[in-house]
């Protein structure tokens, strides 16, 4: 009696278990991370590269950039305004930039003003260094005369236009100007920008929505009237990916679903039965989920991916639950050393990939043993309870699916066959394993469909930038050391930019000379101004006293030079962002550059020379090659989940452990090399999934041998197998890769499960039942 | 035809008040193919209290060029056309400027495109104009309508008859340029 209450307890306090992780994880906002980047660890690059890698991706990551086109002028800039509202009071926009004005731009200019006689241009400077300073001199004259206005120096506080001359360079390479106060793009002038700022993660899928909602609605009636919008950012395709993996989870999931629900109907012939069995699945996923969201701040998109195939481990339990109620009763003291064991063997088995150093992998692990321990909590607690005492039904399909298995060869009537058709099977398989390519090229993930990669890249020609991942590093002790040794690469710079290398190039000290270079360009301007002042004001015909007034005002000012702190809150500045602290004594300044082609150390061979701790970053070849790492460490971490369950069951099985291990393990060297000969290469998401095969794989093993292969647990594992093949058959018609990758692996690793554990069945001793095996035990 | 013109564009006047005065002028002036004479530019710096005076010709070609040759107090050729201005020294290109890239110097352009050629419709992208009519003659006053350029320009005055006589350009930092066109010839 006590036990029975004992059991019901236990049965109330999963349920209120469960019901407290739901209630809590409903408190989260859910973010559902979609980058490929964000599953591999960036932890082992240097320090600073690291952190220059974080914060150029930071940029990107928070930056939306909306094109609004259109021929008609006043139509443009309405349509402008109109998102620009939409979008500035939302709580997830930090800001909205779509105008330029007039006071801020002359606000850049008095910012930089008392610094003019230290900021001098590279042509400027060499032709003072060339003695070349009468044609400054005649320059600064056509100026002054000419009747086209725009000078913005007078002749006493810089008469040469020097800093006329560093406005001019220095917006050199923006793309865009400014149209009656609205950014427009040089390459495209019926076209203006709004750079819009987020506030909050591009990720999360409560901004996406927020910013789409915002403005996305406008965009049918501006078609309407000849205004079009194009976008560009991160925010646009972490959105596209959620969206077409939420799409294709639903669809998929309810395709799956549809399958494996009329397959238990067929099966059982009672939709109690269905039910039953969808509970723990039910249950299951809600758990990890939930757990998943609570845990991590951003649950990855692949985690749910992995969590599907949890599908197919978690019915394994409540089939071999039902199954063996057919024949049994009082079935849960029955099938429990087998249930326990399978949760045991899958659990090592998913939590061995915590261990791995690679966040996407430990999400996996957590989310998976969650969903695993609550199925199974959910079939061991609940399902005796709800279960009731039903004829049997399922005898039919199990003696239709024996019946058909009995056709079929085995080891044991046909030992030498089929021992030799394996073992050669095994070799040619491994052989092509270890003849075979990897492929870990990670923008084969990429998962933004066609068109909205079209229109970034659309964007980033007209605004003159491009998608390169790549940059420079220039890493230095002291600010100062790093402007100074900018300017020794620059020569190299102009070098590739001339060979045709690179296109442009940014460099912090273009926008904030070192002091060291200040000093020089105010003795150079020194030196002008003694050579050519009086000549000029002569030539003008101007007084004596405004030649000693300038003279004053130059002496005056000729100590000031620009420090990095003065340099802040200028539009469209980088240096802020292209400068790089990660420890108090190591910093370092980003060299961006634009390239049509991706490059490599040796094209930086004129660059090291003169400066050679500079360092090329390449952000995707980064995790290309993390991807091949652990490509290689999850290979390895596989093979020890084999031996280590293999040593676990051998416990209890002795030698009879080999015919559990076995299939999986056989299936996945079969599926890893029919996945080498029908791909250009593997990748990470490949071994990833043979976690899967082996948890299924080791379950179905596991409970056939617990019953001695009794037809009903013939029918259980077929069953478990043929909805983990639904499931996953269906993610292999996928549109996001690393599905497709998982989906296929899987499928193929279930079939080779399958068909190895039927040829390797006991035929002569099928449907003895536990006693028989445990009395022998 | 060009009644056709003048009246659609009379028609559209009516609805923008502040552009009347440019189709005054469009009525009141002929728009030259070509157009050569002798300029005399007196930019009067205020900070200083100078007057520099420069002289010289320039001629101009419809949608081609305004050429701008200084022959005092230096020898200067300032090309301008449509999206490029040039300034010549001595035979050698000592400046090029893209319109594209300096709002300034492009509004400054398009302002003398506009007044030599009498497209007085291509200013009100820019300015609001306010004119005054006597007989054959008209001055007019330009006001910029943005802050771009209201950073640099105050105003700009315009005097003439059948063609532009003065340009009077007034800068936010209290300069002045004085342009006296002469010795017209068609």
């Amino acid at each position: 009696m006590s036990s029975r209450y004992l059991v019901k307890a236990l049965a109330a306090g999963w349920l209120l278990t469960l019901l407290a992780l739901v209630v809590l994880a409903l408190f989260q906002r859910p973010v559902i991370d979609t980058s490929m980047m964000s599953l591999l660890p960036a932890s082992e690059q240097q320090p600073i590269v690291k952190a220059a890698s974080e914060k150029m991706g930071g940029q990107f990551s928070k930056r939306l950039l909306l094109l609004v086109e259109s021929e008609d002028k006043t139509l443009r800039q309405r349509q402008v305004k109109r998102l620009a509202a939409q979008l500035t009071d939302l709580p997830e926009v930090a800001s909205v930039t779509w105008q330029l004005e007039g006071a801020r731009l002359r606000q850049i200019e008095e910012n930089v003003f008392p610094y003019r006689y230290a900021l001098l241009t590279d042509d400027i400077a060499e032709r003072i260094d060339a003695g070349e300073t009468q044609s400054l001199r005649q320059r600064a004259l056509a100026k002054i005369i000419s009747p086209l206005a725009g000078g913005r120096g007078d002749l006493i506080s810089d008469p040469f236009g020097l800093l006329d001359s560093w406005l001019a360079e220095g917006t050199d390479d923006i793309q865009v100007v400014a149209d009656e106060g609205y950014l427009q793009l040089k390459k495209s002038p019926s076209t203006y920008l709004i750079i819009v700022e987020l506030a909050a993660d591009a990720f999360s899928i409560a901004t996406q929505q927020a910013v789409l909602n915002a403005y996305q609605p406008l965009s049918p009636d501006m078609a309407e009237q000849g205004v079009s919008i194009q976008s560009a950012g991160l925010l646009i395709h972490a959105h596209a990916g959620a969206e077409q993996a939420q799409k294709e989870m639903s669809t998929i999931g309810l395709g799956s679903l549809l399958g494996i629900v009329a397959l238990m109907l067929w099966v059982f012939r009672q939709w109690r039965a269905v039910a039953l069995l969808l509970l723990p699945i039910v249950v299951g996923c809600t758990v990890a989920t939930a757990i998943a969201f609570l845990v991590f701040e951003q649950v990855h998109i692949v985690t749910f991916a992995f969590g599907a195939g949890l599908i197919g481990v978690a019915i394994d339990y409540a089939l071999h639950f039902l199954c063996e109620r057919q024949v049994h009763r009082r079935v849960i003291q029955r099938i429990l050393p087998g249930l326990l064991l399978g949760l045991v063997s899958s659990v090592l088995a998913y939590a061995a990939q915590a261990l791995t150093p690679f966040p996407g992998l430990r999400q996996m692990a957590v989310f998976s043993v969650a969903g695993l321990i609550a199925a199974w909590l959910t079939v061991v607690l609940w399902l005796p309870l709800l279960a009731r005492d039903d004829a049997s039904s399922s005898f039919k399909a199990a003696k239709w699916l024996t019946n058909w298995q009995s056709q079929l060869p085995s080891f044991n009537d046909h030992p030498k066959s089929i021992g030799v058709i394996l073992t050669i099977l095994t070799l040619v398989s491994l052989g092509l394993i270890y003849n075979g390519q990897a492929e870990d090229d990670i923008r084969l993930l990429q998962t933004s469909p066609p068109a909205l990669l079209e229109q970034e890249k659309r964007v980033q020609n007209l605004l003159g930038y491009n998608s390169s991942t790549q940059f420079l590093l220039l890493p230095c002790q002291q600010l100062q050391s790093c402007l100074d040794k900018e300017r020794a690469v620059k020569p190299g710079l102009e070098a590739m930019q001339s060979a045709g290398l690179i296109e442009r190039y940014r460099l912090v000290s273009d926008a904030l000379p070192s002091i060291k270079q200040q000093q020089q360009n105010l003795d150079r301007t020194a030196k002008l101004y003694q050579k050519e002042l009086a000549a000029l004001f002569e030539a003008l015909g101007l007084s004596n006293s405004v030649l000693q007034s300038a003279r004053e005002t130059f002496d005056s000012a000729s100590d000031r030079i620009m420090l990095p702190a003065s340099n802040e809150g200028e539009m469209f500045s980088t240096t802020d962002a292209q400068i790089i602290s990660s420890l108090p004594e190591q910093k370092a300044t980003v060299i961006s550059f634009a390239s049509s082609q991706t490059l490599s150390d040796a094209d930086l061979a004129p660059l090291k020379q003169q400066v050679p701790e500079v360092i090329l970053v390449d952000q995707v070849d980064a995790i290309s090659s993390l991807m091949h790492k652990y490509r290689q460490h999850i290979s390895v971490w596989v093979s020890f989940s084999y031996l280590a369950v293999f040593l676990i069951l051998a416990c209890r099985y002795r030698i009879a452990a080999c015919r559990i291990v076995l299939p999986p393990m056989l299936a996945s060297i079969y599926t890893l090399a029919v996945l080498m000969v029908l791909l250009p290469g593997i990748n990470l998401f490949h071994t990833i999934a043979l976690f899967l095969v082996l948890g299924i794989g080791m379950d179905m093993g596991i409970f056939l041998t617990e019953t001695r292969q009794a037809r009903q647990t013939w029918l259980a594992v077929t069953m478990s197998v043929v909805t983990s093949l639904m499931a996953f058959g269906l993610l292999a018609l996928s549109q996001t890769p690393v599905l497709v990758h998982f989906g296929l692996t899987v499928l193929l690793g279930l079939t080779f499960v399958w068909i190895l554990a039927t040829l390797l069945r006991q035929t002569h001793t099928q449907g003895e039942s536990l006693e028989a095996v445990s009395s022998r035990l | 035809m060009r009644f056709v013109v003048l009246l659609l564009l009379s028609l559209t006047s009516i609805a923008v008040n502040a552009e009347l005065s440019y189709d005054l002028l469009d009525k009141l002036t002929d728009s030259p193919h070509t157009l050569q004479g002798d300029f005399r530019q007196e930019k009067t710096l205020g900070e200083i209290d100078a007057v520099i005076v420069s002289e010289g010709q320039f001629d101009y070609q419809r949608d081609e060029h305004i050429r701008w040759v200084t022959e005092k107090p230096i020898a200067d050729e300032l090309v301008m056309t449509p999206d490029l201005i040039i300034s010549r020294q001595d035979g050698e290109n000592a400046l090029t400027i893209e319109a594209d890239t300096n709002p300034t110097v492009k509004v400054m352009s398009t302002i003398f495109f506009a007044v030599m050629t009498a497209d007085w419709y291509s200013l009100s992208d820019y300015f609001f104009a306010n004119g005054q009519q006597s007989g054959q003659d008209w001055t007019v006053t330009l006001t910029p309508r943005n802050d771009v350029l209201k950073n640099s320009i105050s105003s700009v005055e315009l005097a003439g008859d059948k063609l532009l006589r003065e340009i009077t350009l007034l800068e936010r930092n209290g300069d002045q340029t004085h342009i006296v066109l002469s010795n017209l010839n068609q």
